[in-house]
């Protein structure tokens, strides 16, 4: 079907446990060893996604819920292309924007300005469509007076509205939020949940991992749940949010 | 704000967001499907990648040099500076005090077109090596062709090379030299030059990325290097029988070419050149190889 935008099947992802150290030394494995050791040593492996099969349509708001080392990250990080899938394939139909981490890409020597020129590329936008949004960003962020300074000046509520106005007003056509919602003050987070609204609107498709519930209901159509790594449910919201505060309250009265 | 105000402001929104929405479903057909598999990518989509991107390598070189140089009170002089009073010191004790031969040329002049071509090599391969690891928190957080970091990392050192270059030829007629024809086959050189330090950079920029030791050993090797080159010496000196060993180190070609082209010396610099490009581009090759079959793992190991 031609409005299917996400489609994965039988994804899954492999860590172990060297890898997930960083690097390593050159004596400690012979240079070309590290790829055979995942499959090698299967104990010291762990799956951080395990077979995780499903589809997205255009203009869904689609949450990620489940506890923590879920693989709800890992997921969404394979979506974006930012690490690669041990098994499985999937189809990705247009840009894709993340908002894993708002102003990741800032360096802080560097004005308001300057980065978000940077940023702007970071995420694959070109130089023109910046500067044709780039009013619009500044006003977004309402940091337009210190806009000439450095962004180390910056408070940190100044600096992730600049990088959540910069990442979006990227022309995406699906949309990955992590928990930006989570920090920033009342007014900034009012601000995002008007944009996502309006982005919605707009027909963006929207990927949001929240542990709020509330936020979930409000946001979202569809909901997925993962655990250890494994796609445990994935249907209406109203329905897998209430199979999981279930599991959750049955979970936590047996403790 | 009145009534009227918000409700005109409400409706301009709501007029923006229907004609984005109607641009965004005319705009779906068309839109590009990004395959996402265990599969490596091909060479032909790196390089379409890299063309998509090019505005990024220009904003990461951009981005290098104003910060390089901002709460410096000296500013761009930094360029120049540092091959200059190396220019310096290398005259006093070499020419001076050492005699070294330099095909008739002013020792001052022969050592500088060597010790800039020497800069480059030395900052964009220690760049380059480090590049990586320094974009690892941006790897973690937003997809991008990772080629663009160590290529950005070993363009930005062109402009402090291209500074010294012009202050090269503005001494040269202080020394009496006078550039002749040869002076266009230069860019051959420069080409050489920025291929080496780009094979080299491409293996250890990856490399860094698995193996830490990398940093320990890049300097060392580096230091080597600058003593294994004819930067303060002529290649002349190397015993006859020698110097085809000697010239497998693509910099006797490269500054013995740079040296033949602006300032008229004797030696024989053919079968040195050609040495030079074969290694270059098979360090080209060989590193867009690596790391090409190394990138797939950076975000996990950084």
């Amino acid at each position: 079907m031609s409005d299917i935008v996400v489609d994965f099947r039988g994804i899954g992802k492999c860590y172990n446990s060297g890898e997930r150290r960083g690097g390593r030394g050159l004596l400690s494995g012979s240079m070309f060893q590290a790829e055979r050791d995942c499959k090698k040593a299967a104990s010291q492996a762990v799956w951080a996604l395990k077979n995780v099969s499903f589809q997205i349509r255009d203009g869904e708001v689609v949450g990620f819920i489940g506890p923590n080392g879920a693989g709800k990250s890992t997921l969404l990080k394979i979506l974006a292309r930012i690490t690669k899938p041990t098994t499985g394939v999937g189809k990705v139909k247009g840009r894709v924007g993340s908002l894993l981490e708002v102003g990741s890409g800032f360096h802080p020597e560097l004005t308001g300005r300057e980065n978000i020129f940077l940023n702007g590329s970071i995420l694959g936008m070109t130089r023109q469509e910046i500067s044709r949004k780039f009013d619009e960003i500044v006003e977004f962020s309402g940091v337009g007076s210190i806009l000439h300074r450095p962004v180390k000046q910056y408070s940190s509520g100044e600096y992730m509205r600049l990088g959540f106005a910069v990442a979006s007003h990227l022309e995406s056509e699906i949309l990955i939020l992590d928990e930006v919602l989570a920090v920033g003050d009342g007014a900034f987070k009012e601000q995002c949940q008007r944009k996502i609204h309006s982005l919605t609107k707009e027909g963006c498709t929207i990927l949001f991992v929240s542990h709020r519930m509330d936020q979930i209901s409000e946001l979202c159509d569809k909901v997925i749940w993962l655990d250890k790594g494994s796609l445990i449910d994935f249907g209406d919201t109203r329905s897998v949010i209430g199979k999981y505060e279930s599991t959750f309250a049955v979970g936590s009265s047996r403790r | 704000m009145t009534p009227l105000n918000t409700l005109l402001e409400k409706s301009a929104e709501e007029r923006k967001v229907a004609t984005t929405a109607v641009a965004r479903a005319q705009t779906l057909p068309h839109l590009k499907v990004v395959e996402i598999s265990p599969a490596k990518y091909n060479i032909r989509t790196h390089i379409e990648e890299l063309w998509e991107y090019r505005e990024l390598i220009c904003n990461f070189v951009i981005r290098d040099l104003t910060t390089r140089y901002k709460q410096t009170i000296l500013g761009v002089a930094w360029a120049v500076i540092q091959p200059v009073f190396m220019m310096i010191v290398f005259t006093i004790f070499f020419g001076k005090f050492m005699h070294a031969q330099t095909e008739n040329c002013p020792y001052p002049i022969f050592a500088l077109a060597a010790l800039l071509v020497w800069q480059y090599i030395s900052n964009a391969v220690s760049r380059a090596t480090n590049s990586l690891l320094g974009a690892g928190g941006l790897m973690k957080k937003v997809y991008f062709p990772k080629l663009t970091v160590p290529i950005a990392s070993v363009a930005t050192p062109m402009v402090d090379f291209c500074i010294g270059f012009s202050l090269f030829l503005l001494m040269m007629p202080f020394f009496g030299i006078v550039p002749t024809a040869r002076i266009l086959l230069l860019p051959i050189y420069f080409g050489l030059m920025v291929a080496t330090a780009l094979g080299i950079g491409l293996w250890t920029s990856a490399l860094h990325v698995k193996y830490r030791d990398i940093f320990h050993i890049v300097p060392f090797l580096l230091q080597l290097w600058f003593f294994a080159s004819p930067v303060a010496y002529s290649s002349t000196i190397v015993p006859a029988h020698l110097q085809t060993l000697f010239a497998l180190n693509p910099l006797v070609g490269i500054i013995e070419g740079t040296r033949w082209c602006l300032l008229d010396t004797t030696s024989q610099v053919l079968v040195p050149t050609l040495i030079a490009a074969g290694i270059a581009l098979s360090l080209v090759a060989s590193g867009f190889w690596y790391f090409m079959s190394a990138e797939d793992a950076f975000a996990d190991y950084v």
